[in-house]
């Protein structure tokens, strides 16, 4: 008897129970339910509202006007159309609007879909300049140039590396300016995470703006220390320094008019055939000076807090005026970088670097450089107002067999961002040529401008002093790329 | 004797408690999948987010803080399509974590399975100024997508983290239930937005028009990108005449002075708003964000009305 009432009972809890359980699902049921019909009945009131609406539309826009009717009302509205535009015309001149396109950060577009899968990024900017030179600005023309098309090819090979190509092509022919293999994941060959090693043709380690390919370069021309110490003298400088010679004498004449041009297609040509040695002098300073070389590079990644710091080694086989390629032995150039957040709007970027390695007697050659890079970009309106102010100095020591050439170099710039689509840069630069025999010193103010993301026109006016003579050259710069064209890291 | 004793009890004690397991670490883009993956990852997790909310997400200047952030993530959650693209994979790239490269474990790109709006139709190209060619990135401005945000980020959470997956799965259905009661709740708050048309600077709002029912009918911009022209102004003034639009909405980061000049011309009323969480006072999480922007667009139309 006494088990039957057990069992009764135990039965009598477990159907209570049970209930419950049953309840309080119905009841959450139940509210999402409601939920739902709260929901339908919203969106039962939003389709009337749209049928109330497009009823009257049908009913009071078809309204029929006579063919007159519609001419003067088109005049009439082309007529408003023009005043308003006059009117705005004149107040955007009176007050330039503070729009701006990104300053740094070049052209990103995927514009293809599907069919572009897989198929790297693929780039061209092409750099399109016109130049004035002489005693005073406008006094001759040098002449107009399609001084570079850079074409780029970038992708990841797989998921530990990318490969990254870029070829000039200019009137002096076609240079591959970088091709770099970069294994991003390193720890397949069971090396630490924080190492990046690089392989292939690449931008020497050798100060910041070294890290920026030409055409995207805050001014048309590199400053002088680049041009004298790692530009290449090509075939048509060579001639104009054959021209020079004939019509001035010896470089080393001050005083004495060293007008020149440059870009003729004829001259290039006839100069092309000429195999001689090129060799630096005032005359034919080159316009663009790059540090690169090809090796291998390993850089190392130190967090420090919320700032960072990188180390980069980077034996390279380099041929500038300052290093001689197949000397015997690589230039060894080391980087060290560090990254520091003033704060959520500014950045101070410091780097020091060393070159070791062979000039063109055989000798030993040493670079130290020293960089700063401070940026700052507002964060509400950081899309019409930037600052960049740039620094490095370089100097170097040459073992010329009879004793040691300390040459040096440095230069300064300012970019300013006026509005959305206006930047503002000035440049003071100074620097002497590798084996001292000459120096040169520079003033540039250009002014930019950008109406979309992936085009530029600029206007530069320098004024330099080079081997004793003073010379103004004013620059029309046009830039534009199309493609996918991969944004620099920081 | 008794101090001997004390030490060894506490090296004891302190050998054999269990060490704190390390939170999970989320580096989010923005402060809208901030807060996703914070309400999702619960005590489980520490998010940061890199971009400030009054910052155009075109021109965010690389910090090394990022870096550093980036290097010691465990996920990374973005909106993806080409939204920071300008900025983001140089930054992954220096940061030498291959768990958040592409298809890298802790990759979360949030936009999958997004019903995405003006995914531009044919050729793409610059001539449709800064196009957003896989389709406008904004999305996270519709509670129905949130949840699909969400459910992202509880993927690539769980992929980190199997240990916490009955968490996850719990938060999220926890999010889902308040992002239904957020969307009945602003469909009411909207309803006198339904049929108003709007101008806008950019297309910022087109997902947030498309669930309340109201209409961007022109912007200032005359495509996507490109800075406003007086040509351009002058057909948008016409239009906006004859269509009788009344509002301008504009975001923080963009200047004021071409919608005031429109707005002069129009007799329309100039709307700031954020589009972001903890971009203004108010809007600390998603839900208040939902309801500030509504109400002020509201407030705006119903004051004007």
């Amino acid at each position: 008897m006494v088990r039957w009432i057990a069992l009764f009972l135990s039965g009598l809890v477990l159907t209570v129970a049970f209930g419950q359980e049953n309840a309080n699902s119905n009841d959450t049921k139940e509210q999402e339910l409601q939920q739902l019909r709260e929901r339908v009945a919203t969106l039962e009131r939003l389709v009337q509202l749209l049928q109330e609406e497009l009823a009257t539309l049908k009913r009071n826009g078809y309204a029929l006007q006579s063919q007159t009717q519609l001419v003067a009302l088109q005049q009439q509205t082309e007529a408003e159309k023009r005043k308003l535009e006059e009117e705005l015309q004149r107040e955007l001149q009176k007050n330039p609007p503070s729009p701006a396109p990104r300053p740094s950060p070049p052209a990103v577009i995927y514009g293809g879909g599907l069919w572009q899968a897989l198929n790297p990024d693929n780039s061209v900017i092409a750099n399109f300049r016109t130049g004035f030179r002489g005693k005073r600005p406008f006094a001759s023309f040098m002449g107009s140039e399609f001084s570079e098309a850079e074409l780029a090819f970038q992708a990841a090979t797989d998921p530990f590396s990318r490969l990254d190509t870029f070829v000039a092509i200019s009137p002096e022919g076609a240079e591959i300016e970088e091709a770099t293999l970069t294994i991003l994941d390193p720890t397949f060959l069971r090396l630490p995470r924080n190492l990046q090693i690089r392989f292939g043709k690449l931008l020497a380690p050798f100060g910041q703006l070294n890290s920026i390919h030409p055409p995207e370069q805050p001014f048309v021309d590199s400053p002088l220390v680049h041009r004298l110490w790692f530009g290449h003298v090509h075939a048509e400088h060579e001639h104009e320094e054959d021209e020079h010679e004939e019509e001035n004498g010896h470089q080393e004449d001050e005083g004495e008019n060293h007008e020149h041009e440059e870009g003729n297609g004829e001259q290039n040509s006839r100069q092309r055939q000429n195999g001689r040695q090129h060799q630096l002098t005032p005359a034919n300073v080159p316009t663009e000076g790059l540090f690169t070389g090809s090796g291998l590079s390993l850089n190392w990644l130190i967090p420090t807090g919320k700032h960072v710091t990188w180390l980069t080694v980077a034996p390279l086989n380099v041929d500038n005026p300052t290093f001689q390629a197949n000397s015997g032995r690589p230039v060894w150039l080391a980087r060290i970088r560090h990254l520091h957040e003033l704060s959520p709007t500014q950045t101070l970027n410091l780097g020091l670097n060393y070159a070791f390695g062979r000039n063109d007697l055989g000798n030993d050659t040493r670079l130290l450089g020293f960089d700063f890079t401070y940026r700052w970009r507002p964060i509400r309106e950081g899309l019409y107002r930037s600052l960049v102010w740039q620094t490095e100095a370089y100097w170097g020591w040459r073992d010329t067999g009879n004793g040691t050439v300390k040459p040096k170099g440095w230069f300064t710039m300012v970019e300013y961002q006026l509005s959305r689509t206006l930047f503002l840069g000035a440049r003071y630069d100074f620097a002497q040529s590798p084996d001292k025999s000459f120096s040169g010193r520079g003033f540039s103010l250009a002014i930019t401008l950008f109406p979309s993301e992936f085009g530029r026109y600029r206007l530069q006016w320098n004024r330099q002093r080079i081997g004793g003579q003073t010379v103004h050259e004013v620059w029309l710069q046009t830039t534009f790329s199309i493609g996918t064209h991969r944004p620099h890291p920081l | 004797m008794r101090w001997l004793c004390f030490v060894l009890v506490a090296t004891l004690i302190l050998s054999v408690a269990p060490t704190a397991a390390r939170k999970i670490r989320v580096v989010a883009t923005t402060n809208d999948l901030k807060w996703a993956a914070e309400k999702i990852g619960g005590e489980r997790v520490e998010v940061v987010a890199l971009m400030h909310p009054l910052q155009n997400p075109h021109t965010v200047q690389p910090r090394p803080s990022f870096v550093v952030q980036l290097n010691r993530a465990d996920l990374l959650v973005r909106i993806g399509l080409d939204y920071e693209e300008t900025w983001l994979p140089p930054l992954v790239e220096e940061s030498r974590n291959s768990k958040i490269r592409r298809g890298g474990i802790g990759d979360v790109d949030t936009s999958i399975g997004i019903p995405l709006l003006e995914i531009p139709a044919g050729r793409v190209t610059r001539e449709q100024g800064e196009v957003h060619i896989f389709g406008n990135p904004h999305y996270w401005l519709d509670p129905e997508n949130m949840k699909i945000i969400a459910r992202n980020i509880a993927e690539g959470l769980k992929r980190v983290d199997p240990v916490g997956t009955s968490v996850y799965e719990s938060n999220l259905r926890n999010l889902e239930r308040e992002m239904n009661e957020l969307l009945v709740e602003t469909l009411k708050l909207a309803e006198p937005l339904r049929g108003e048309k709007f101008v806008a600077y950019h297309t910022t709002w087109s997902y947030l028009a498309n669930r309340y029912g109201f209409r961007i009918i022109g912007y200032l911009e005359p495509k996507p990108g490109i800075p406003p022209s007086a040509s351009h102004l002058a057909d948008l003034i016409l239009r906006m005449r004859q269509e009788k639009v009344k509002f301008i909405i504009k975001e923080p980061f963009y200047e004021s002075r071409t919608p005031n000049m429109v707005a002069q011309r129009t007799g329309a009323k100039v709307i700031e708003i954020c589009p972001t969480v903890g971009g203004e006072k108010g809007t600390e999480t998603y839900p208040k964000l939902m309801r500030f922007i509504l109400t002020k667009i509201v407030n705006a139309v119903q004051g004007l009305n």
